[in-house]
C-alpha cells in the first residue's frame, strides 16, 4: 500500500464516521462522465387499484430476474418483492400491493451502515455494496418497510447481472443493470404485459414523464408517511 | 572434509541447479494457461493485464457500483465472454473451475479469491432461461 492508496482508505474510513454526508460525496465523485445523473431521481407509482388480489406477476418477474430461488422457508427466502394484504378494519375494505424497497431519500439503513455499503445513488436509487457488507444487518433493523434479505447460505447459479453471495443483504435495486441502460424494472416490464398497467416507472424529477404526469394527478401516499422519508415509491388506492 | 576444489564443483553445481529451477519458474514453461476463445487480443497488452488485471477489476467494480458505468471494457462479465471454455457438449466450463483460465494462474500463485461465491463464472446462465 502506497502513502497515496493510505490517504485514500483513511479518508474513507473517516468520511464513514458521517454517513449521510459521505455516500453523497462518494457518489458524487466517482460520478465524473458516468450515467447516473443528480437531476434525475428514479421513483415508482403503485396503483393498488390495478393489483389484483392473489396476483404475483411483479414477484415473479422479480425473482426471475434476479434468479432468487427460494429454499421453501418463508421466514429467510430472499425476496425483493413481496405482496402485502391489507383490510381497513373500519369498513372492510381489502387491498392488495407490492411492497419492496422503497428508495427513501433519508434512508435510515443508509443511516445505520457501519460501513458505508449501504448507500443512496446520486439518481436516487438505494443499493448495497456487497463488496463492502459486512453482513452485520443492522440495516434490515431500520428499515420500516422489512424491504432487505440476508443471504444465510452458499448459493449457486446466480445470473451474471445480480451477483449475489452468502453474508451480505439485498434488496431491490430498481433493477439497476436495465435502468442504467435506458430500460425499466422487470416488475415493471411484466406488469405492463400482462395489461395491467398497475407499476409505472420514471423520474419524479422530470415533470413530462409519465410517473410525474401521473403522480400530479392520482392522490397518492407514502407508507409509514409519518416517518418523513421521502419515498421513491408511491402508492395509489390504498 | 572436502577439498577446496570439490567446494567448488558442489557450489557450482548446486547453483547451476538452483537457476534452472527458477528459470523454470519464470517461465511457467510447466503451465498451460488456456488460451482466449474470442478476441484478437485482450482490453491491455498481456503484460499489463498478468500485473494489472486485479487493479482494473476494483476501479471497475466502483465505477458500475456507484456512478452506474456499465461499458463492457473492464468489467467482469466482459472478461468471463472472451475467457470462459465450453466443452464438447458447448456447455461454458466456470472460468474459476480447475485448469480454466483464472484458476489455472490463482492455484499456482496460491490465491483464494471469493469473486465468484457471487458473480456467475460463466457468461450465461441456466437458470436465467428456466423457470
Ligand atoms: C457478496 C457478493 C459479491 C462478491 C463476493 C463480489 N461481488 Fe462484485 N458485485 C456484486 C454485486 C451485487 C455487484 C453489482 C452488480 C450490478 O449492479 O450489476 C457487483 C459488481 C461488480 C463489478 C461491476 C459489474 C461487472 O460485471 O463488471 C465488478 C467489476 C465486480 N463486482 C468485481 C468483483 C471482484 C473483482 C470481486 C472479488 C474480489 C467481487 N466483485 C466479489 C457482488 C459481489
Ligand atoms: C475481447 C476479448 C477479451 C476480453 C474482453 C478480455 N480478454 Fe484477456 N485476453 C484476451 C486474449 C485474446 C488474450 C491473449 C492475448 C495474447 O496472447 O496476445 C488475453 C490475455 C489475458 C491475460 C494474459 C494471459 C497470459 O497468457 O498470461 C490475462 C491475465 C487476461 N487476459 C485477463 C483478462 C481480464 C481480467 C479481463 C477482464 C477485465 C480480460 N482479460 C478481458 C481476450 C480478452
Ligand atoms: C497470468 C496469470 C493470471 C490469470 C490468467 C488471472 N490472474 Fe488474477 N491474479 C494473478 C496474480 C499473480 C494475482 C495477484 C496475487 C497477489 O497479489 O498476491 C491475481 C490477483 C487477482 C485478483 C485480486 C485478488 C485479491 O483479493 O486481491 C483478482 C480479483 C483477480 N486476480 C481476478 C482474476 C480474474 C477474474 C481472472 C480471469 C478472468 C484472472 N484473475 C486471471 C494472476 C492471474
Amino acid at each position: 500500500m502506497n502513502r497515496r492508496k493510505m490517504l485514500k482508505a483513511g479518508g474513507a474510513a473517516f468520511l464513514a464516521l458521517a454517513p449521510g454526508v459521505r455516500l453523497v460525496d462518494l457518489a458524487v465523485a466517482a460520478s465524473k462522465g458516468g450515467s447516473t445523473d443528480h437531476l434525475v431521481r428514479w421513483g415508482m407509482l403503485v396503483d393498488a387499484t390495478k393489483c389484483a388480489r392473489g396476483c404475483t406477476d411483479c414477484v415473479d418477474a422479480c425473482n426471475q430476474e434476479h434468479g432468487l430461488y427460494g429454499k421453501g422457508r418463508a421466514e429467510t427466502d430472499a425476496q425483493y418483492i413481496r405482496v402485502v394484504d391489507l383490510q381497513d378494519k373500519a369498513t372492510g375494505k381489502t387491498s392488495s400491493l407490492p411492497v419492496m424497497c422503497q428508495h427513501c431519500e433519508t434512508a435510515p439503513c443508509v443511516d445505520v451502515c457501519p460501513t458505508g455499503a449501504s448507500f443512496r445513488r446520486q439518481d436516487g436509487v438505494v443499493l448495497v455494496d456487497k463488496h463492502t457488507c459486512i453482513g452485520c444487518r443492522y440495516c434490515m433493523l431500520a428499515c420500516p418497510y422489512k424491504a432487505r434479505s440476508f443471504i444465510h447460505e452458499n448459493l449457486t447459479d446466480q445470473v451474471p447481472h445480480t451477483p449475489r453471495g452468502k453474508g451480505t443483504v439485498e434488496s431491490c435495486n430498481f433493477c439497476t443493470h436495465r435502468v442504467d441502460r435506458g430500460g425499466t424494472p422487470a416488475c415493471v416490464e411484466a406488469c405492463e404485459s400482462k395489461d395491467h398497467r398497475a407499476l409505472v416507472f420514471g423520474d419524479m424529477n422530470d415533470p413530462d414523464s409519465e410517473l410525474s404526469r401521473q403522480l400530479k394527478e392520482k392522490s397518492t401516499t407514502q407508507i409509514r408517511s409519518d416517518l418523513n422519508l421521502n419515498t421513491g415509491v408511491r402508492y395509489h388506492g390504498v | 572434509m572436502y577439498t577446496r576444489r570439490q567446494c567448488l564443483l558442489i557450489g557450482i553445481g548446486l547453483g547451476l541447479i538452483t537457476i534452472s529451477m527458477a528459470s523454470d519458474k519464470l517461465t511457467g514453461s510447466h503451465r498451460t494457461i488456456p488460451g482466449a476463445v474470442q478476441g484478437e487480443s485482450c482490453v491491455g497488452p498481456v503484460e499489463v493485464m498478468r500485473r494489472e488485471h486485479m487493479t482494473m477489476l476494483f476501479h471497475q467494480r466502483d465505477r458500475t457500483m456507484y456512478a452506474g458505468q456499465r461499458d463492457a471494457e473492464h468489467s467482469l462479465t466482459g472478461c468471463l465472454s472472451c475467457h470462459t471454455r465450453k466443452n464438447v457438449r458447448g456447455e461454458y466450463i466456470p472460468v474459476n473451475a480447475p485448469g480454466e483460465f483464472c484458476e489455472e494462474c490463482h492455484a499456482y500463485t496460491a490465491l483464494k479469491m471469493d469473486c465468484f461465491e457471487c458473480h456467475a463464472a460463466t457468461p450465461g446462465n441456466a437458470v436465467a432461461s428456466t423457470q
